[in-house]
């Protein structure tokens, strides 16, 4: 019996047309493990959050890894807080927070501990478009020519995921860079906004040890998948300088919460956490 | 200073004539000439791994290297994600050189991460659908199989730890009521994020905490993307012999406020897609009784795909609105047309001691034409002090069944059931708790009327009384049934029970 099938999937929200051939564009995951210092009541602490890179022959996009399933326990973290309270009441200081309870041992910290940001490279156009979801703006999104970096090759080799590398350094927006790329990998691309090496980048780090990038996982995806801005969203657009501002005083807060009798005590208290960014001084 | 000023425009000029060699230069695939996208083009010194410059082919397979003070010959190397890696040694003082590659997808040593699989929080357990999933999945369907702790039975139905589940749902809102092999097999696996299974779950808010069933239920939580698009499936299936198909049409959309579901599928491959309209709770009361049925060919043991010849068409309409936060309004149409022939033989010899011989022939052809229309209204109000639900449905069945018994001998034998069904039912149920008391009122009426008739000739029995040869003798059967029941409760806690039914 011989059975033709034909499928054909239309997204009517978007109103195009995705035919689903088997010949789609291969996309490459690389896994990264992402590694912060930070400072928190004067101690150093290391933040770490895991990131996915998906190439294709000319975007990428770098964005958390898992996010379906990050995105899912939020939602349920936020419903269940949402379900078992029927008034809302928010302090700014701590103590107030408090003092409003009488259990004090049921306290919860509403952080989202992973980077919420998308970042799609363009290699033709030398672009990256930034979207990020802020809780006053909504859907933010910044698209800004990114400057090539100047690459150093040097002949030191260091093996990571059973992978030659090579060492490359840089200066990119006010930090020093190592960077292990490796050629038998032939992708231009790395982590967050490093590119341009004649090979993925499966190592990164800043000359100061504040930020490590490290690839942990590779893997050639079979399900199709496009690598664009979801354009069904409506996003505000608005300058990088903007956007990381917006982005930097969320980071400024952070929210303890409680529930008592029916009500959820909120206390939207300034971060102990003292973060660096990619980002500062550019 | 104006001598300076010359004198170091010179210089500059100077320097960008002397040194910086450019190679130009294109990457082609060998065989059909396409030009090699985004492919690493390096130069490296004879013998050496040194980088000494390196770019990248743009989208016709160009590339420009730049870079002082080359040696006279260097090694030229391309490699890409779809091409053999490649090297030859070139002259630096070439202006263009073309680079023949050979187009193969290289393969990678992966290193595959998994996300955790399940997650468990209360009574609730999470499987992220993305690390069961694989290529050949198609359905959810496909992937709930894969579970640990899911068994999927080859009717469709769900069983989480041996158990049937109670209740099925997409985004927390049960609009199939039962018909759940119409999500199975339908919503794309790609759609779903996370399969919850919850266990002990009790659907009615007013008895939680105080009857804990031992049922689960499953949940299908829908990807980000996939809430409030429409999606559309067609699927067109043509095939030999002349001509077998298998056409699907499909179309959902879930939103908060409402959630639609539009199947019509229409078969001849021996696929059993009646079997998606079977409700796997059993709810289901007054549903006739069979009085009558023709002979039939036994059912052989091999899979049904293989026998079963049969032209379905299938329609399927599922509505469901959230009224609001506790109250949904749910509608079910689903009509099923079945035409379906088996032919059966079997023939039996026996040998007796004595040298004799005894054959015994059965053979059977039969033709069943079913045709069933059902409608389903349900309205729902679920909140925590107090349950009301009323559902009202319609089943209309129009079934015809020939049997011939041996058609190639003298002795045929014709039988032929005629039988329909109207079945009209309303239930309703309320139930609200006071002081920890809970109430219940209730309240069933249902009508069914189900005229059957049978006729088979020629008839022995016919023969013995008429005591004709001549004539054609036939019998008849005809039943008419009608039925009407109610019946209403009340059940309240005064420590006792009282129930009035009539």
């Amino acid at each position: 019996m011989l059975i033709i099938n034909y499928i054909l999937t239309i997204y009517n929200d978007q109103s195009k047309i995705y035919l689903a051939t088997s010949d789609e564009n291969t996309i490459f995951q690389v896994v990264y493990k992402v590694s912060q210092k930070a400072i928190k009541n004067q101690e150093s602490i290391e933040i770490i959050d895991t990131m996915a890179l998906y190439c294709s022959e000319n975007i990428s996009l770098y964005s958390t890894w898992n996010k379906e399933a990050k995105y899912d326990a939020l939602q349920a973290t936020k419903e269940n807080i949402l379900s078992k309270s029927k008034q809302k009441v928010t302090t700014y200081a701590y103590e107030s927070f408090v003092s409003n309870l009488n259990d004090k041992n049921n306290i919860g910290v509403w952080t989202i501990n992973w980077e919420m940001e998308d970042i799609f490279k363009d290699r033709v156009s030398n672009s990256a478009t930034f979207i990020y979801k802020d809780k006053d703006e909504g859907w933010i999104k910044a698209v800004e020519n990114i400057p090539l970096q100047n690459w150093d090759i040097q002949s030191d080799t260091m093996t990571v995921l059973g992978y030659k590398c090579q060492k490359a350094t840089t200066a990119f927006w006010g930090r020093n860079y190592n960077a292990w790329f490796t050629l038998d990998i032939p992708l231009h691309d790395g982590p967050w906004l490093f590119s341009g090496l004649p090979g993925l980048i499966l190592r990164i780090q800043d000359t100061e040890g504040i930020f490590q990038f490290t690839a942990v996982g590779l893997e050639q995806l079979m399900t199709p998948m496009t690598l664009a801005v979801d354009e069904s969203v409506s996003y505000k657009t608005v300058t990088l300088k903007k956007y990381l501002a917006l982005k930097k005083n969320r980071r400024k807060s952070v929210q303890y919460y409680s529930y008592e009798n029916n009500v959820l005590y909120i206390a939207d208290i300034y971060n102990p956490i003292q973060f660096e960014s990619l980002y500062e001084e550019n | 200073m104006n001598r300076a000023i010359v004198t170091f425009t010179f210089f500059l000029f100077g320097i960008s004539c002397y040194a910086q060699t450019e190679i130009k230069g294109k990457v082609l695939d060998n065989k059909k000439r396409n030009p090699i996208v985004a492919a690493t083009v390096i130069l490296h010194p004879v013998g050496l791994q040194d980088i000494l410059t390196y770019g990248t082919t743009r989208e016709d397979g160009s590339f420009v290297l730049k870079k002082a003070g080359l040696p006279d010959s260097v090694v030229i190397s391309v490699r890409s994600m779809n091409t053999e890696p490649f090297s030859k040694i070139i002259t630096s003082n070439i202006d263009f050189v073309e680079l023949n590659v050979t187009e193969k997808a290289i393969a990678l040593n992966e290193v595959i991460v998994k996300p955790v699989k399940i997650r468990q929080k209360g009574d609730t357990l999470n499987y992220s659908v993305s690390s069961f999933v694989d290529v050949t999945d198609k359905s959810i369907g496909d992937v709930l199989k894969k579970l640990p702790g899911i068994q999927v039975l080859s009717s469709g139905k769900i069983l989480y730890q041996n158990k049937a589940i109670s209740k099925f749902y997409i985004e927390g809102l049960d609009m199939l009521r039962g018909k759940y092999g119409i999500a199975t097999n339908n919503i794309d696996a790609s759609k779903v994020a996370t399969v919850q299974v919850l266990e002990n779950h009790q659907p009615i808010k007013v008895l939680k905490d105080m009857e804990i069933p031992e049922e689960a239920a499953i949940n299908l939580k829908l990807k980000e993307s996939a809430k409030g698009a429409y999606f559309a499936t067609l699927q067109l299936g043509l095939g030999l012999p002349f001509w077998l198909f298998n056409n699907e049409l499909v179309g959902m959309r879930f939103t908060r406020k409402q959630q639609n579901m539009l199947v019509f599928k229409d078969d001849n491959t021996g696929r059993d897609i009646a079997q998606e309209l079977v409700s796997f709770y059993d709810n289901t009361r007054n549903l006739g009784v069979n009085f009558l049925s023709v002979s039939k060919p036994g059912t052989p043991p091999i899979n049904k795909q293989h026998f079963l010849f049969n032209n379905a068409n299938v329609v399927s309409m599922n509505n469901l609105y959230v009224i609001n936060k506790d109250m949904t309004l749910t509608g079910n149409v689903n009509f099923l047309y079945d035409k379906q022939t088996q032919n059966g033989f079997s023939e039996r010899q026996i040998f007796l001691t004595n040298g004799q011989k005894v054959t015994i022939v059965e053979d059977a052809q039969n033709q069943l034409l079913k045709r069933e229309l059902e409608g389903n209204l349900v309205w729902e109000s679920n909140l925590e002090n107090k349950y009301l639900s009323n559902k009202l449905r319609a089943i209309g069945k129009w079934n015809n069944e020939n049997s011939m018994l041996l058609p190639s001998s003298s002795s045929q034998n014709n039988q032929s059931l005629q039988s329909s069904q109207i079945n009209i039912s309303n239930d309703f149920e309320y139930m609200f708790k006071r002081h920890r008391q809970q109430y219940r009122i209730g309240a069933y009426a249902g009508y069914v009327s189900q005229p059957v008739s049978l006729s088979s000739s020629p008839s022995s029995l016919a023969e013995i009384v008429m005591n004709n040869p001549l004539v054609d003798s036939v019998m008849l059967q005809d039943v008419r049934y009608r039925q009407f029941s109610s019946n209403a409760y009340f059940s309240g806690g005064f420590g006792e029970k009282f129930i009035i039914s009539h």
